[in-house]
């Protein structure tokens, strides 16, 4: 089990999970636990000769037990994809494990909050190469979302509308504007922290996976894809990126939230990266050297 | 100076009120069979598969 410290200044929690200092570190392709167990080789973490999505608990878990858990989804068996080269048809049968796991793991007891994230590239500090997300099931809200949680509800308080429903709304000129249908859209928010970020939102209000219908699903397979495409042709690289998917803790009395994707690739040129530093790290305070209205058009531009 | 602490400030719109009633959650028809399997040394690794 982690130990969970609390940090009085910051009035949050740092998991020491000490165990992963020994996780499987860059292995080799003919080596990547991963991938699906060949007739004849060292069984990987799935034995069966192929697959279509598969999740399995994190070997090396930052929760597990009583403390919530850590799963790996495994989106292909194709060591050299990625999540932006699978077909609409294989992101929309990932949406439907992504709210399987949203729903279970949701009432897993002392879980509080199902976090789906991707790490991609070396450069995020990804230490398997092979395209796959992963999920935390947190016993407690984490502090970037209970953030977002608190701002939700003081502006529902103050206006009764939710704050997400009106940062879309603003962005109803197009020129933040990447990628946008009937029911999604996708973005660079005026408050972008990082050169490239990028939202996707449903333009309806959503409170989480499990509140979106088959418009919705069919229209964030589309839009993620297209997003996703649009970043790797940016630099004609495989952009590395942090996917996060921030939505309504589990529970349907909990607090309300606007479903969303937020994307922060490191990368503001082909071979420069942004670091979080002083200003970032020691002061929580983002510097951004770049208009989102501009790199949004770059981005629209692909 | 900054222009707003808000981080709504170009959206704040009075008229923009709309009714956000919470979608009614439906079941569907699952589109992936589920298959749970006991790794050897207890964890569970979940197969979905097409139907």
């Amino acid at each position: 089990m982690s130990d969970l410290r609390w940090h009085p200044l910051l009035e949050e929690w740092v998991t020491v999970a000490p165990w992963r200092q020994d996780r499987t570190y860059l292995p080799p392709p003919d080596h990547c636990p991963l991938c699906p167990t060949r007739p004849g080789h060292l069984e990987t973490e799935i034995p069966e000769p192929d697959y279509h999505i598969a999740v399995f608990e994190n070997r090396f878990p930052s929760f597990t037990g009583e403390q919530g858990r850590c799963e790996v989804v495994c989106y292909t068996p194709d060591h050299d994809s990625s999540l932006g080269e699978q077909s609409v048809e294989h992101i929309k049968d990932l949406i439907e494990v992504w709210r399987d796991r949203t729903e279970e793991l949701g009432r897993v007891r002392n879980v509080r909050y199902v976090y789906i994230f991707e790490n991609r590239g070396e450069a995020i500090g990804v230490t398997l190469s092979h395209p796959h997300g992963q999920i935390y099931a947190y016993p407690f809200v984490p502090p970037v979302v209970q953030h977002e949680l608190r701002a939700h509800a003081r502006h529902r308080r103050s206006t009764g509308r939710c704050i997400y429903c009106d940062v879309l709304d603003g962005e109803k000129g197009g020129e933040r504007t990447v990628l946008r249908d009937e029911h999604w859209i996708a973005f660079v928010p005026p408050f972008a922290r990082w050169p490239y970020e990028v939202h996707i939102a449903p333009l309806r209000h959503r409170a989480g996976l499990l509140d979106l219908d088959g418009e919705d699903r069919e229209s964030f397979a589309r839009i993620l894809k297209g997003m996703l495409q649009k970043y790797d042709r940016l630099f004609d690289i495989p952009l590395p990126y942090v996917m996060a998917m921030h939505q309504k803790p589990p529970g349907r009395s909990g607090p309300d939230h606007h479903f969303h994707v937020e994307f922060y690739p490191p990368n503001r040129s082909r071979d420069r990266l942004k670091y979080l530093a002083g200003s970032e790290l020691g002061a929580g305070a983002f510097i951004v050297d770049a208009l989102a209205e501009d790199t949004a058009a770059e981005l629209r531009g692909l | 100076m900054p222009r707003s602490q808000n981080a709504n400030a170009t959206a704040l719109n009075p008229e923009s009120v709309r009714v956000m009633s919470r979608p009614r959650r439906v079941k569907e028809p699952k589109r992936l069979r589920k298959r749970v399997v006991e790794k050897a040394d207890g964890r569970y690794l979940i197969y979905f598969e097409k139907g």
